[in-house]
C-alpha cells in the first residue's frame, strides 16, 4: 500500500512530455550587504540553498527559454516548488508574486516558507515571443534556506492539469486531512469528558490537536503571526505531538513509566527552548532544526517499537490494524527526517501528514472499541448487580416467610397447650366428679343426666371452637343457641336474636373462641336460672364510635346484686375476659342487666 | 292409612343401632326396612330394594358410609340420605352432603327430635346449623383467580339462597328467617335442601373433571 501511494505521489511530480522545462539558471547575488559588486553562479534546478555555503538572503535567478513558434492559445508558467518570497518576470513583464516583499510590516518576513503551495500563472497575450525569452525571478529568503524547483512553460491546458494534480495532493489533501484529524480530536475530547478517569482519551485528543496545529502552521495559511514564528511553532508542535503520542500509548497499554516520561518531557522542553532561542542565533536554526527532528524521530521510533513489542506479549492489544498504521507513520517520518537531514532532496515535499488519516482512524477505532467495551462492561456489571440484588431480595423474603411460619407455629402450639388445659379442667373434671358420684353410690339419675349433658355440651363447645370457622363469632353464637334451645324452651323465656355480621377479631384462635363462648354461656345460664326474666336478647355488633366488636346478653329480669350471685360465676367470667384481652362490662339496666364483652 | 316411610339403617354400634331402630319403629310414619352393621350389608340391602330414607353412620368397620350415599345416587333412587353424627361438626356433615346426603341427625338428639328430622326431610326440608351454613357460604364463594372454565358451569347460589345462608350462619332460626324474608318456614328448609343438592352436584362435577384430567374417563361429546 505504501508503494502504491508513493507511486501515485511521484506521478504527481512527473511533468507531461512536451513542456518547456527550465533546468539551468544563473544565480546572481550580493555577497553581503556591504558588497559593491554582484556575483553570479551557474546553478541547476532544483536549487537548494542549504546545499551551498552562501549566507545570503536575496538574489535573482536568470534563465533563457527558447520558444520555436509563437504560441497560439493560452500559455502558462508553473513553478511547483518555491520556498521563498519571489517575483517572477518574463521579458521584463511581472507575471506574479509569491509571498510579501517587505511591503507589509506585519507579514514582512523573508523567511523561506516550507509550506508554499505550487504556483501557476497564466501568461498574458504577446508576452511569449518566438525565440529567446528572458525569465527573471527575484527572490528573498532569509536564514539561507531557500528552495527553487524546476520551472515549466507550456500550453495552459496541459500545465493546468499537471498543476492541479500536484495542488490536490499537496494542498487540498493536506487541508482535508487536517480537518479530519481535528474532528477526531474533538470526538476524543468528548469521550474523555465523558470518562475522565480514562486518561488515554485525553492524551490522544491532545495529540491530535497538536498535530492539527502542526499542519496549520506548516501550510502557509494567513495567520497573523510572522513566518518565523509559524515555522518554530510548526516544529514545536511536531515534537510535542510525538511526546503526547508516547503518553497516549503508555496510557493505552495501561502502563506508567514516570521516570521515562519525565526524561522525555524534560528533553522536549529543552529542545523547545533551544528552538525558540535559535531565533537570536541565526546560524543555529538549521542545526537546532536537525537536532529537534532527530529527537522527534527517535521518540516516535521508541513509541512504535515499544508498542510493537508489547503487541506480541499482550492479547488485548491484538489488532491487525495497528502495525500498518504505525508502519506508515514511521516510513513517512523517516522520509521527512531524511529530507531535513538533507539526505533526500527537499523539493518533493513532506509526507508525514499523509500517514495521519490512517493512524488517526486506526487509533480512533481502537479507542472507540475500548470505550464501547467499557460501556458493555458497565452494563453487564449492572446486570450482575441487579441479579444479586434480586437474589438477596428473594433470600430476605424467604427468611421473612420462614420467620412468620415459625411465629405462627409457635402461636399454634401455645393455643394447643391452653386447649389441653381446658379439656383437662372442663371435660376431665366433669367425668371425674361423675365417676366419684357413681362410685360413692350417689346415683341420682337426674344429677347424673345433667352432669353428662353438661359434659357433652362442653365437648360440643370445644369442637365448635376447634372447627375451621372458629374465628367466625356469629356462627359460634348460632351453634350455642342451638345447644341452649331445650333449656330456653323449658324456661319459657322469649329469645330475641340480633346478631350481625362481624369483622375478624385480632388473633382469634380456638382458645379465644372457647373463652368467649363460655362467658356467653355463663351469662345466658345466669339469665335462665336466676334473672326471672321474660325476655333475653343476644346482640352482636360493631360499635360505630370506636369500631369495636361487642357481644351482649341482655335481660329484663330482676337485675344483679353483685353479692347475690356466687362470686365464682362472675369472677370466672372476668378471669376469662382478661385471658383473651377483652373487656367485660356488667351494667344494671333496670329492669334487668346487660353483660357485654368488648374486643 | 298413609304408607310409612321406609328407613334403611346402617350403624355398626350395636346399642346405637337398636336405639335408633326402636325410635324409628315407634313413630307412626316411619318403619325400619332393614338395620345392618356393615357397608357391604348396606350395599346388598340397596340392591334388594329402594328405601325412602337411608340413615347411615360414616365410620363403618369395612369402609366409608359415604359410599352408600353415592350408591343411592348411582342407582337413581329417590332415597333421602341422612348421616348419623355425634357432634354435627361441619367436616362430617359436609362430606356426607358432598356425597349426596340431604340431612343429618345428632345421635343424642332425643327420640322426638330424631324422628321429626327424618319426617321433615321427607317432606322437603333439610336440617342445618350455623357453622354448616357459614361453611357453605365460603364454599360457594367463587375463587376469582382460578375460576377454570368448568367451574363456570357449576351451580351457584341464588341471591335468595345466599340471604338464607347468611342469616342461618348468624344463628337465626327458620321461623325468624321466614318472617324476615316473607316466606314460609317450609320454604326456608327446602332452600337448604336445594343448597345441599347443589353442593353435591359441584362435588361430583369436580370429581369427574379431575378424573378426566387424570385420563380415567373419556368425555364423549
Amino acid at each position: 500500500m505504501v508503494v502504491s501511494f508513493y507511486a501515485y505521489y511521484s506521478t504527481s511530480l512527473t511533468p507531461p512530455k512536451n513542456l518547456l522545462t527550465v533546468n539551468n539558471v544563473v544565480f546572481t547575488y550580493a555577497e553581503n550587504s556591504k558588497a559593491k559588486t554582484i556575483s553570479s553562479q551557474q546553478r541547476s534546478l532544483p536549487d537548494d540553498w542549504l546545499k551551498s555555503s552562501l549566507q545570503i538572503s536575496e538574489g535573482q535567478y536568470l534563465a533563457t527559454i527558447n520558444v520555436d513558434e509563437k504560441p497560439i492559445g493560452l500559455w502558462a508558467i508553473y513553478l511547483p516548488v518555491v520556498q521563498m518570497n519571489a517575483k517572477i518576470y518574463l521579458n521584463n513583464i511581472l507575471l506574479g508574486q509569491v509571498g510579501t516583499f517587505g511591503e507589509d510590516t506585519l507579514y514582512d518576513d523573508p523567511f523561506a516558507r516550507i509550506g508554499n503551495p505550487p504556483f501557476y500563472f497564466t501568461l498574458p497575450d504577446n508576452v511569449v515571443k518566438k525565440g529567446d525569452n528572458a525569465l527573471k525571478i527575484q527572490v528573498q529568503a532569509s536564514y539561507a534556506s531557500g528552495l527553487l524547483g524546476k520551472i515549466y512553460l507550456g500550453e495552459a491546458k496541459e500545465l493546468l492539469s499537471f498543476f492541479e494534480q500536484r495542488y490536490a495532493v499537496i494542498v487540498t489533501a493536506k487541508k482535508l486531512i487536517t480537518a479530519g484529524i481535528l474532528v477526531i480530536a474533538i470526538l476524543m475530547n468528548v469521550l474523555w469528558v465523558l470518562r475522565k478517569q480514562d486518561h488515554v482519551y485525553g492524551w490522544y485528543a491532545l495529540m491530535l490537536y497538536t498535530w492539527s496545529a502542526h499542519n496549520i502552521f506548516s501550510m502557509g495559511i494567513n495567520i497573523p503571526l510572522s513566518q518565523y514564528t509559524q515555522n518554530i511553532l510548526a516544529l514545536l508542535t511536531l515534537g510535542w505531538f510525538v511526546v503526547f503520542m508516547v503518553k497516549a500509548t503508555h496510557h493505552y497499554m495501561g502502563q506508567r513509566f514516570p521516570k521515562r516520561e519525565k526524561i522525555i518531557i524534560i528533553a522536549a522542553c529543552a529542545g523547545s527552548l533551544m528552538l525558540v532561542f535559535s531565533a537570536y542565533l541565526p546560524w543555529s536554526l538549521r542545526l537546532s532544526h536537525q537536532i529537534w527532528s532527530t529527537f522527534v524521530l527517535s521518540l516516535a521510533g521508541y513509541a512504535l517499537l515499544d508498542f510493537t513489542f508489547k503487541y506480541r506479549e499482550r492479547d488485548d492489544l491484538k489488532n491487525p490494524l495497528i502495525l500498518p498504521a504505525g508502519f506508515f507513520m514511521l516510513v513517512f517520518g523517516i522520509h521527512d527526517w531524511l529530507m531535513v537531514m538533507e539526505i533526500l532532496p527537499r523539493d518533493n515535499g513532506r509526507l508525514l501528514h499523509f500517514s495521519a488519516p490512517v493512524s488517526a482512524a486506526v487509533f480512533g477505532v481502537l479507542l472507540l472499541e475500548r470505550f464501547t467495551k467499557v460501556l458493555k462492561q458497565a452494563e453487564s456489571l449492572n446486570q450482575v448487580l441487579e441479579k444479586r440484588v434480586e437474589e438477596k431480595h428473594r433470600q430476605l423474603e424467604n427468611n421473612y416467610q420462614r420467620l412468620k411460619e415459625m411465629e405462627h407455629k409457635q402461636l399454634i402450639s401455645e393455643e394447643r397447650e391452653r386447649f389441653m388445659k381446658e379439656i383437662h379442667d372442663g371435660v376431665g373434671g366433669h367425668l371425674i366428679s361423675m365417676l366419684s358420684m357413681v362410685r360413692n353410690g350417689k346415683q341420682e339419675k337426674q344429677i347424673l343426666v345433667h352432669a353428662i349433658e353438661a359434659t357433652l355440651d362442653d365437648l360440643r363447645i370445644m369442637i365448635d371452637s376447634l372447627s375451621p370457622q372458629e374465628h367466625d363469632i356469629p356462627s359460634l353464637l348460632g351453634a350455642m343457641r342451638m345447644r341452649i334451645e331445650p333449656q330456653l324452651k323449658a324456661s319459657g323465656l322469649r329469645l330475641h336474636w340480633q346478631v350481625n355480621e362481624l369483622p375478624a377479631v385480632a388473633d382469634f384462635g380456638p382458645h379465644k373462641a372457647l373463652q368467649v363462648m363460655r362467658i356467653v354461656q355463663e351469662a345466658m345460664t345466669n339469665v335462665i336460672r336466676h334473672a326471672e326474666a321474660k325476655n333475653m336478647t343476644i346482640k352482636a355488633f360493631v360499635k360505630k364510635e370506636n369500631n369495636r366488636v361487642n357481644i351482649e346478653v341482655c335481660d329484663d329480669g330482676k337485675g344483679i346484686q353483685l353479692d347475690s350471685i356466687a362470686g365464682r360465676g362472675l369472677g370466672n367470667m372476668q378471669y376469662r375476659a382478661n385471658e383473651i384481652d377483652a373487656k367485660l362490662n356488667i351494667v344494671n339496666t333496670a329492669p334487668g342487666t346487660t353483660v357485654s364483652i368488648v374486643f | 292409612m298413609t304408607s310409612k316411610y321406609s328407613v334403611l339403617l346402617v350403624e355398626d354400634d350395636l346399642h346405637t343401632r337398636h336405639l335408633l331402630a326402636s325410635i324409628v319403629d315407634a313413630h307412626a310414619q316411619l318403619r325400619i326396612s332393614q338395620a345392618v352393621a356393615t357397608r357391604q350389608a348396606g350395599l346388598d340391602a340397596l340392591e334388594e330394594n329402594q328405601p325412602d330414607v337411608l340413615l347411615v353412620d360414616l365410620g363403618l368397620p369395612d369402609g366409608d358410609g359415604t359410599d352408600l350415599i353415592a350408591e343411592v345416587y348411582r342407582r337413581g333412587y329417590s332415597t333421602d340420605a341422612m348421616v348419623i353424627t355425634v357432634f354435627g361438626d361441619e367436616k362430617h356433615v359436609v362430606r356426607a352432603i358432598e356425597a349426596g346426603a340431604t340431612g343429618y341427625i345428632l345421635k343424642d338428639g332425643g327420640n322426638r327430635y330424631i324422628a321429626q328430622s327424618i319426617i321433615q326431610l321427607k317432606e322437603g326440608g333439610s336440617p342445618i346449623s350455623a357453622p354448616i351454613a357459614r361453611y357453605l357460604l365460603n364454599r360457594f364463594r367463587p375463587a376469582p383467580a382460578d375460576t377454570k372454565k368448568h367451574e363456570i358451569d357449576l351451580p351457584h347460589l341464588t341471591e335468595r339462597e345466599k340471604d338464607v345462608l347468611s342469616q342461618l350462619s348468624r344463628g337465626f332460626n327458620f321461623t325468624e328467617i321466614a318472617e324476615f324474608l316473607n316466606i314460609s318456614p317450609h320454604t326456608v328448609t327446602s332452600h337448604v335442601k336445594h343448597i345441599y343438592r347443589k353442593l353435591a352436584v359441584r362435588s361430583r362435577s369436580k370429581a369427574v373433571f379431575e378424573a378426566v384430567k387424570l385420563g380415567l374417563i373419556d368425555i364423549v361429546e
